[in-house]
């Protein structure tokens, strides 16, 4: 029987997106609408999440828009 | 002795000598060692129905149903040909402990919708998925565009039982992508046409599978150019006209492939086939795909197949018949591969 090598998909769950905010200091900044998407400087809601991901000690954030996901690569 | 009867047997010794809610046991950790697709499925279904009772069912059911699905597609896609996706998706869950590592090492983490809005997961991690592991080492010579096209007839495929996610994926993913990418509409319809008749799995992505001998060096304009060539090749062998002539031959520096259609107008006659291969051997090709369309063609290759093999020196690497669609109509068809013997 042949064994696969595995792809992950690292991703937090929606409904906990207020506790991982809170975990990384930016929750405040997200209530109050500002957080916006690194690639096309939409504000980010509960709605429009997409990913979370980080260069060079900065945290950032995309939407869900699929031009900006598809720029995060891996 | 077949793995099922291996099974029976083992299940009528179970039965005979266990109590039921043993051997229940038993066989779910056989279901999850020998067939862990169809155990994820199970579960998946399972996790379904409790989703609401709590955010961890949820969450487990979501992870459990995009990994059954996606996986059970690679599965049956790995049938026709192998190491297309060689690795099976995985979704790792992060929560407000883990999540610093993660970002530390660079990860991206991308956040998963809700379980009652699941196709829009499915749209996207299946893209997420494909883009990463089809053809995981040739993929980069594939000129950009067509790659894109041959992505998302992938996922389209992958999500096919899921017309939810279709739509999504369609909207949300192919709308805007064809806006940004002109060329890459047609090139979609292009890869549609070819995956309807069986040739994207069967003939396209085997092709271009080969182009991972090239790797690691870096693709240039020449391998992309190769890679359209045989797709509009392949394209124009699928689209044409009932007596409109087609060059079915490829011939690249990398990519080598001719393709012998087994059709009507030589019904009981495997002469002009014959001859054809033969000339096309006396040229150099060492490669031949056999294809035919309905149950008379079909014999027809099959007979020719048995009858060149030996006096061609040829071998036969894979046969499949299967069902698609040919000038529109669904209808049983044949495509085999028969490869130069070594001497």
């Amino acid at each position: 029987m042949k064994r696969h090598q595995k792809f992950e998909i690292i991703a937090f769950y929606e409904p906990e997106l207020k506790e991982i905010l809170a975990a990384l200091g930016l929750l405040e900044n997200f209530n109050e609408g500002k957080l916006s998407c690194f690639f096309c400087g939409k504000k980010l809601t509960h709605e429009n999440f997409g990913a979370i991901f980080s260069e060079q000690g900065h945290i950032y954030m995309a939407c869900s828009d699929s031009k900006c996901m598809g720029k995060l690569g891996g | 002795m077949s793995i099922l009867e291996i099974f029976q047997l083992i299940f009528e010794w179970l039965v005979q000598w266990l109590p039921p809610t043993v051997v229940t046991f038993v066989l779910f950790i056989m279901l999850y060692v020998f067939f862990p697709e169809k155990f994820e499925k199970i579960a998946s279904h399972i996790l379904k129905v409790l989703s609401w009772v709590s955010s961890g069912i949820g969450k487990r059911y979501v992870a459990a149903d995009l990994q059954s699905r996606v996986n059970e597609s690679a599965r049956k896609l790995e049938k026709t040909t192998s190491n297309l996706l060689p690795y099976r998706l995985k979704i790792k869950w992060v929560n407000s402990k883990s999540i610093e590592g993660y970002l530390k090492d660079g990860q991206v983490i991308v956040m998963m919708r809700k379980y009652n809005n699941q196709s829009k997961n499915l749209a996207y991690a299946t893209k997420k998925y494909v883009q990463m592991g089809l053809l995981p080492n040739a993929r980069r010579y594939i000129e950009p565009i067509l790659r894109t096209a041959i992505d998302d007839v992938f996922c389209k495929e992958i999500m096919k039982d899921n017309p939810d996610a279709v739509e999504i994926f369609s909207k949300e993913i192919i709308d805007p992508e064809t806006k940004e990418n002109p060329g890459l509409e047609q090139k979609i319809i292009m890869i549609d046409e070819i995956n309807v008749r069986g040739y994207l799995t069967r003939i396209l992505l085997r092709e271009f599978q080969k182009l991972n001998i090239i790797y690691p060096k870096e693709p240039s304009q020449d391998i992309f150019e190769e890679t359209v060539g045989t797709t509009e090749m392949l394209h124009r062998l699928v689209a044409k006209k009932p007596q409109e002539k087609v060059n079915p031959t490829y011939s690249g520096k990398y990519i080598n492939l001719v393709i012998v259609p087994v059709a009507k107008e030589e019904v009981g006659d495997i002469m002009p086939h014959k001859k054809f291969i033969a000339n096309r051997i006396a040229q150099g090709a060492s490669e031949f795909y056999i294809v035919a369309a309905g149950k008379l063609n079909i014999s027809l290759a099959k007979y020719l197949i048995h009858k060149i093999i030996k006096e061609l020196h040829l071998e036969l690497k894979f046969e499949d018949e299967y069902s698609g669609f040919y000038r529109g109509q669904r209808m049983s068809l044949f495509c085999a591969l028969l490869k130069m013997r070594a001497l």
